[in-house]
């Protein structure tokens, strides 16, 4: 069984006065197995925020179902909703989203505490993550104290300190310098090495060159899929070009009309 | 035609109501309450009424509290506003905006605030100083003339002052937009903050020096003593209250911190986090609202406690309908004549007479203690009473009385102070307060039923207490003056008084002091007291302390709330990206609305509570003061001050509701995608 399952997606904003309806998804349909890293790629606009969000169950659909490791997410209780994104989903967004008023080391345990886990514990499982991450030096800093690269992984470490499922990133290099990009991809298939499943959303290459399948979506469709194989990054990261240059050229929409 | 700044303007208006509209009320609040003040304290019709005069002294100062809170108020505030509005400055500044532009945007901005403030705050301080100036005249049970009097000079005046505080609130706001550039504009907002640190020895001196106030509270045991320590135990406190609001509550919240066991639990994580943070920028407020509330509740219960047992009061300072000093130049034989004049006058005028006595005392500052009445040369040394000596005789004729006493017997009479006994002497101090070696006899103490009903001078002394002793003979009161008066003179020819008791009306009764005010010389009168009139006076002054007491509680009532709200506000809108972050990560709606909950609960109670508390260290001493002032019993000072309690826990729970709603509404606004 598929560690996420889409059917059939379908998302429709309407207007505040009933009158134009946007279409955002339609007809999406993927599967992310356990202990894949799947990249998402598309133009700002083209949907991909939106699927994200609805499986991050921040959103709802307007069709289609949503499968977590089986059990269907539509069906869960707006009040379960949040106990459920906290122990199943990890997150990473683009703009870090750390708590300024907690040190880095609060920040990492947020979700624990709202678990009721014991201290001892979060001490422990606090450790390996932190130096995997190469953050144990600033565990006890503010964020207003460190880099933009040092809050994305500290952003890292609390989205997968409660072991979820998958991890969900939203442009997670976004608003990163190259280097620390090329740190916090490098990180991101290390931990994906050892059976982490990611789902990231992106528009660069080079951060989707790092997944093992690269799905494109345009205007609410998902067009297209690559899988890297036994491909290195960087001919992984030709072979995105290339596609990312179909889709966008007059060939592929040809074919789509 | 609108020029575009102009329409930029109202358009920054209109979009950033929810800060815009509580800016232009309080500022309108503010212009209204120091209007009032001001015109009532130049208003000819109560300067006409009896005291008038010097509760319009008393506003004085009350306008310039007023002025200063107010400035530094509506800064505060001015500085909110632009605070919330940086980033839309920025971008106008992106757009190509110069900044001589943006500032003439916010010039018009500024202007257009000051102008619908002031011009409401004009006129519904009008309507409202009307409406107060006949409750002023219902107090003073003086005469109300319902005619408009618009008065100009404080209207025009008050009008200038906040504008000269809005020039200065914009000239700071156009230096600032000078001396930013755009970028910095835009991130403003999003600051990091540094993190609160525990401070240990401010939090100690806090507490030490609240400690020290209270003490002084608690341990003043004579009314001098309080109202000379008061001014000490009030700045006592409120430093004390600082510097435990700003350092006490961090330092319990980062020891609480510590402790992980408690800190790293679902209730405590965020609200312990959430008050250290709320706590390090909300505190001087905080603690300003508590000194606020404090005052509001000594000052309304103080006021009001002396309103109501003002008439009581009056009683007992002035028994008798009429006393007269007669003239130091009046020779012993010449004294019946001039109560016959006296007698002729007041019959002139149709007075019925029921009593009439001439009557002497000795009267001294000083103390009564360890068997000794001792006199003080002068009364600026602490613990003085004031001690009158009178003979059975004059006792005995002012009361209407046949009491008798031995040879080596004295009456004594206590008000407000303890009453000696077994025997007592009688001797002074010199002018250096070293004991002169004679003394009286000893004299066995009797105590008197009552007060001998004699005028003690009419004024309000600032004494612990009032000491008759009755002597038992004319020989005996003067043998123990010859110890006990500051000079031969007064023992030799003591004053002569006279006091006339009528069953006249109260037109009557003036008819007369009118007439004894007019002839002085004739009837060789030195000082007249008129008991109506003085009653008159005294619920007039003491009607208008309760007046001005009420007003400016309200004022500062206001000023609180206020203070509560927009720190509240400028809360919300940081709290709500807090809060949006959360719920991504997982924290129910449920979750964050009671930990915002406790977070509100314990920054509204906290004032309060600290308060009320002060309230109770007050009371002691208060409660001494108001002795000096008028003897109200303690009962009914507790009472009063229980209810302002109630009352005012009533109105800040409603400020509460009302802050609290807005707040949420900001939290809740924020979407989490």
């Amino acid at each position: 069984m598929s560690m996420l399952e889409v059917k059939n997606l379908k998302k429709v904003y309407t207007t505040r006065f009933g009158g134009n309806k946007v279409v955002a998804l339609q007809n999406v349909n993927l599967t992310v197995e356990r202990g894949e890293f799947v990249a998402i790629m598309g133009e700002s606009g083209s949907g991909k925020t939106t699927l994200l969000n609805i499986l991050a169950t921040l959103d709802k659909p307007t069709e289609g179902e949503v499968f977590l490791d089986g059990k269907k997410m539509n069906d869960i209780k707006d009040k379960e909703l949040a106990k459920f994104r906290r122990e199943r989903l990890g997150f990473v967004f683009q703009e870090f989203n750390l708590l300024d008023n907690f040190s880095v080391r609060d920040n990492i345990y947020l979700p624990l505490v709202l678990a009721d886990v014991h201290y001892t514990e979060m001490l422990s499982r606090i450790k390996p993550i932190a130096a995997k991450l190469g953050i144990s030096e600033i565990l006890d800093k503010f964020p207003y104290e460190i880099s933009g690269g040092q809050k994305q992984r500290v952003a890292v470490a609390r989205a997968v300190i409660t072991e979820p499922e998958i991890v969900l990133a939203d442009e997670p290099t976004g608003a990163l310098d190259s280097r620390s990009t090329d740190e916090l991809l490098e990180q991101f298939s290390n931990i994906n090495k050892e059976g982490q499943t990611i789902l990231m959303v992106t528009h660069s290459v080079k951060a989707a060159s790092t997944a093992g399948r690269v799905l494109f979506i345009k205007d609410g469709i998902v067009y297209h899929q690559i899988y890297r194989g036994n491909e290195s990054n960087s001919e992984f990261y030709r072979r995105i070009s290339d596609s990312l240059t179909a889709l966008m050229g007059d060939g592929f929409r040809a074919v789509n009309d | 035609m609108r020029s575009i700044y102009a329409r930029l303007a109202g358009n920054a208006l209109s979009k950033n109501k929810i800060i815009y509209v509580p800016y232009i009320i309080s500022t309108i609040m503010m212009i209204t309450i120091t209007y009032i003040i001001f015109a009532m304290s130049t208003d000819p019709v109560i300067s006409q009424i009896e005291g008038g005069a010097s509760l319009q002294m008393i506003m004085v100062f009350g306008i310039f509290v007023m002025y200063n809170v107010s400035f530094f108020f509506l800064f505060g505030v001015s500085r909110f506003v632009i605070k919330q509005r940086k980033k839309e400055l920025g971008l106008y500044s992106v757009l190509g905006m110069q900044k001589k532009h943006i500032i003439r945007v916010q010039f018009i901005e500024n202007l257009a605030v000051f102008l619908i403030s002031s011009i409401s705050g004009t006129v519904i301080g009008i309507v409202l100083e009307k409406v107060m100036q006949l409750g002023v005249l219902k107090v003073y049970h003086a005469e109300a003339d319902f005619g408009w009097d618009i008065q100009i000079l404080p209207a025009l005046v008050n009008l200038a002052a906040f504008a000269i505080f809005f020039l200065v609130f914009f000239l700071i706001n156009a230096v600032g937009i000078l001396r930013s550039n755009t970028l910095e504009y835009m991130k403003e907002e999003s600051k990091g903050e540094k993190r609160p640190k525990s401070n240990w020895i401010l939090a100690i001196a806090g507490g030490l020096l609240l400690g020290a106030g209270y003490w002084l509270s608690f341990r003043s045991q004579s009314a001098t003593k309080a109202l000379n320590f008061f001014f000490y135990a009030v700045m006592l406190v409120i430093l004390g209250t600082l510097a435990l609001f700003v350092a006490g509550s961090i330092t319990i919240l980062n020891t609480l911190k510590k402790n992980r066991e408690y800190y790293y639990k679902t209730s405590h994580f965020i609200s312990v986090s959430g008050m250290l943070y709320r706590m390090k920028r909300n505190a001087a407020t905080l603690a300003t609202i508590c000194i606020f509330a404090t005052m509001v509740l000594v000052t309304l219960s103080s006021v009001l406690t002396l309103y109501t047992t003002v008439r009581s009061l009056a009683e007992t300072w002035y028994p008798v309908d009429f006393n007269v000093t007669l003239d130091s130049s009046i020779k012993p034989e010449e004294k019946n004549e001039y109560i016959g004049r006296l007698r002729a006058g007041a019959e002139a005028v149709g007075l019925q007479i029921d009593q009439i006595v001439e009557y002497t005392y000795f009267n001294e500052f000083g103390s009564v203690d360890n068997g000794y009445c001792v006199a003080y040369p002068n009364y600026a040394a602490f613990d003085t009473s004031e001690i009158f000596v009178l003979s059975l005789e004059t006792y005995n004729a002012v009361n209407g009385t046949d009491l008798t006493l031995g040879e080596n017997e004295v009456g004594v009479f206590v008000n407000g102070g303890k009453m000696p006994s077994g025997q007592i002497r009688f001797r002074a101090l010199d002018p250096e307060y070293h004991a002169k070696p004679e003394e009286s006899e000893p004299f066995t103490i009797v105590p008197l039923p009552k007060a001998p009903k004699m005028s003690y001078g009419g004024s309000v002394s600032i004494a612990d207490g009032v000491y008759y002793f009755v002597m038992p003979s004319e020989q005996a009161q003067r043998k123990v003056g010859a110890y006990f008066c500051s000079s031969s003179e007064e023992v030799e020819m003591p004053r002569s008084y006279v006091l006339i008791n009528t069953s006249s009306d109260r037109a009557t009764q003036l008819r007369l002091n009118e007439d004894l005010k007019n002839r002085r010389k004739e009837y060789a009168c030195w000082n007249i007291e008129c008991r109506v009139e003085n009653i008159d006076e005294v619920t007039g002054i003491y009607g208008g302390l309760f007046f001005l007491g009420v007003f400016l509680s309200i004022a500062f009532l206001t000023i609180t709330i206020l203070n509560m709200y927009f720190s509240q506000l400028l809360q919300g809108y940081e709290d709500s990206r807090r809060f949006a972050i959360m719920r991504k990560v997982g924290l129910t709606r449920k979750e964050i609305k009671s930990s915002i909950n406790s977070q509100i609960v314990v920054v509204f109670l906290l004032p309060l509570l600290v308060a009320v508390i002060h309230t109770m260290a007050a009371y002691p001493m208060v409660n001494r003061i108001l002795r000096l002032f008028g003897g109200c019993e303690p009962r009914s000072f507790l009472l009063i001050l229980a209810g302002c309690i109630i009352v005012f826990a009533l109105v800040y729970t409603i400020a509460y509701f009302f802050t609290r709603r807005t707040y949420l509404k900001l939290v809740s606004n924020t979407k989490m995608v």
